[in-house]
């Protein structure tokens, strides 16, 4: 199998996983379909490299590129004093409160939080991929949940009570 | 908890659509393709300025004969003066240059061939001589360097006042000094001759002199006549020619009579006519004063040139010029050396003047001092720019790895 077929076999198997992740790690539609493809150039470039375990790689390159490109965009980020507020009591559904509070997370806590309860990696491999500490992982799934409490009290029973 | 928030993330994960972009592949192979060719450059880049500062730092100076020193030693770029002891052992190795020292009043100063340092030399029974009686006496060089550096001949003896206030030369032999061995040898002086106006070197080995001769007529001028001495044998013959003669003995320069700037420099030839050679008029308006030194080959004469200001090298300088037996094409005027000490004895060891290769950049001489110092490549001290390449080579590939996350 020639290389450029063994990477579409896989873009056409893994890509809408890698999509759904994306999304969740984004929180936006298109950002997560132009995060899929960023990290699906890269593995075409380094793809001799990595076509025994591709997704790892691409994953990987997605929570990094996720992070990087928040640095950038960062400034026009909504203004901290909001960033706490209630999520408005307007959306209808659990699933949309919890969409709208994910976006409010920051991208290192909402990584942590796609990785430990959507991907359901433990501690030690979400800090192997992400490249930080156990520590460093438990204590932003921790602040993470806790934001979650505070901008959306309805999704108590969904991440549990404050411990 | 766990359990109902994963069910909720994947039910939201789930609303993402995925339609594969079929550019990625080739996108990533052209962005791979393009790293490749950049850090191929970065590469060469950083090789090349590796390599340039290595080869700037051991690039070896610019030298004069064979583009290095060569064991014979090489004519110095700028003729030093002494600033050490006076050497009482001759055996200094081959000389470049012989003059008397102007300064402290007629002190012999040998140039080394091979290290270009000038060395204050007790030779002995040197003629101490004032400033005046050299001046008044002679009309050349009476300190002579063989043409291959090797010996030196002048006239040993002594000043005498006969008269209150006028200072005669008493010359009893010429005095050979091996500059190799340090051996000196006597030579006597030819039959009814006393002390010479010049002392030089044939190219066949000879010692020349230019003695006075009889005065024929009273009130005018004596004849110069003109001899050679066998410094092996002591034999000695008069020359038909005066002055530095040509090997070949087909032409020579005289020495001149008086200091006084010519627009032309007179020859003399085997055959009579006495030709002039004219000095570059745009090089010298003025003229200038012109003293044979020797013949670097049968048809260039070496010679020191004392312009006066407003000349192009103003003072004291050596040059090459043709002489003026040769075709007009085949003329060439060179500055040979600009820094030369104000004296009235200069003797050079011509044989160390490269051939003329007839383009303009030859170098003729070797700067002994830039030889001294450390390489400084484009002026810049050889620690600093070691320095600077390594500054200018980091931040190379620091602007390759910005452009490389930034544009691949």
């Amino acid at each position: 199998m020639s290389d450029r077929s063994a990477f579409d076999e896989f873009v056409h198997a893994r890509g809408p996983a890698l999509a759904r992740t994306a999304y969740l790690l984004t929180g936006d539609h298109h950002l997560a379909e132009d995060l899929v493809q960023a990290a699906l150039v890269q593995a075409a470039r380094h793809w001799e490299r990595i076509e025994t375990s591709p997704e790892a790689y691409v994953r990987r390159t997605m929570y990094h590129q996720n992070i990087s490109w928040w640095r950038r965009r960062r400034f026009a980020e909504s203004p901290l004093g909001s960033y706490d507020a209630p999520v408005a009591a307007a959306d209808p559904t659990v699933r949309l409160t919890l969409e709208q509070a994910l976006r409010r997370l920051t991208p290192r806590q909402r990584t942590v939080l796609v990785l430990r309860y959507f991907e359901d990696l433990t501690e030690v491999q979400t800090a192997a991929t992400l490249g930080i500490s156990s520590g460093a992982v438990k204590s932003m799934s921790r602040q993470a949940l806790q934001r979650l409490r505070v901008l959306a009290p309805e999704l108590a029973d969904l991440v549990g009570a404050d411990t | 908890m766990s359990t109902d928030l994963r069910e909720e993330l994947d039910a939201l994960a789930r609303t993402q659509t995925f339609s594969p972009d079929p550019s990625a592949w080739d996108r990533g192979r052209r962005a791979r393709r393009r790293t490749r060719a950049a850090a191929g450059l970065a590469a060469v880049a950083v090789v090349a300025v590796v390599a340039g500062a290595g080869a700037l730092a051991v690039r070896p100076a610019d030298v004069g004969p064979a583009g290095d020193v060569v064991p014979a030693g090489a004519i110095p770029s700028r003729i030093g003066e002494p600033d050490g002891p006076m050497v009482s052992d001759l055996a200094i190795g081959r000389a470049s240059v012989a003059y008397v020292d102007d300064v402290h009043l007629g002190q012999p100063v040998l140039v080394s061939a091979t290290t270009g340092e000038a060395l204050r030399v007790d030779l002995p029974d040197f003629p101490e001589l004032d400033a005046e009686a050299m001046d008044g006496w002679f009309h050349g060089p009476w300190l002579a360097l063989s043409p291959d550096g090797r010996r030196l001949a002048y006239p040993a003896g002594s000043s005498v006042e006969r008269v209150r206030g006028v200072t005669t030369i008493s010359t009893g032999w010429y005095r050979v000094v091996d500059l190799v061995t340090g051996e000196t040898s006597l030579l006597d002086l030819p039959t009814g001759t006393g002390t010479p106006r010049a002392v030089s070197w044939t190219s066949d080995g000879e010692i020349a002199v230019d003695v006075y001769g009889r005065v024929t007529e009273p009130g005018e001028a004596p004849d110069i006549e003109s001899w050679t001495i066998d410094p092996a044998t002591g034999d000695s013959s008069t020359s038909a020619l005066t002055g530095v003669t040509a090997p070949g003995g087909g032409v020579s320069a005289p020495f001149p009579a008086d200091e006084v700037a010519v627009r032309a420099v007179p020859f003399e030839t085997a055959s009579g006519t006495d030709p002039l050679r004219r000095l570059p008029a745009d090089l010298y308006p003025d003229g200038a004063t012109v003293t044979p030194v020797g013949w670097a080959d049968d048809s260039l004469l070496v010679a020191e040139v004392d312009a006066p200001a407003g000349s192009y090298v103003e003072g004291p300088h050596l040059v090459l010029m043709t002489s003026p037996d040769r075709p007009g094409s085949e003329w060439t005027y060179r500055i040979l050396v600009r820094g030369v000490p104000d004296t009235a004895s200069l003797s050079v060891a011509v044989d160390l003047v490269p051939d003329l290769d007839g383009t303009s950049p030859q170098v003729l001489t070797h700067d002994f001092d830039a030889a001294d110092r450390p390489p400084a490549p484009f002026g810049i001290e050889l620690s600093l720019f070691i320095g600077l390449g390594v500054a200018a080579s980091i931040a190379v590939l620091m602007a390759l790895r910005w452009l490389w996350r930034r544009f691949l």
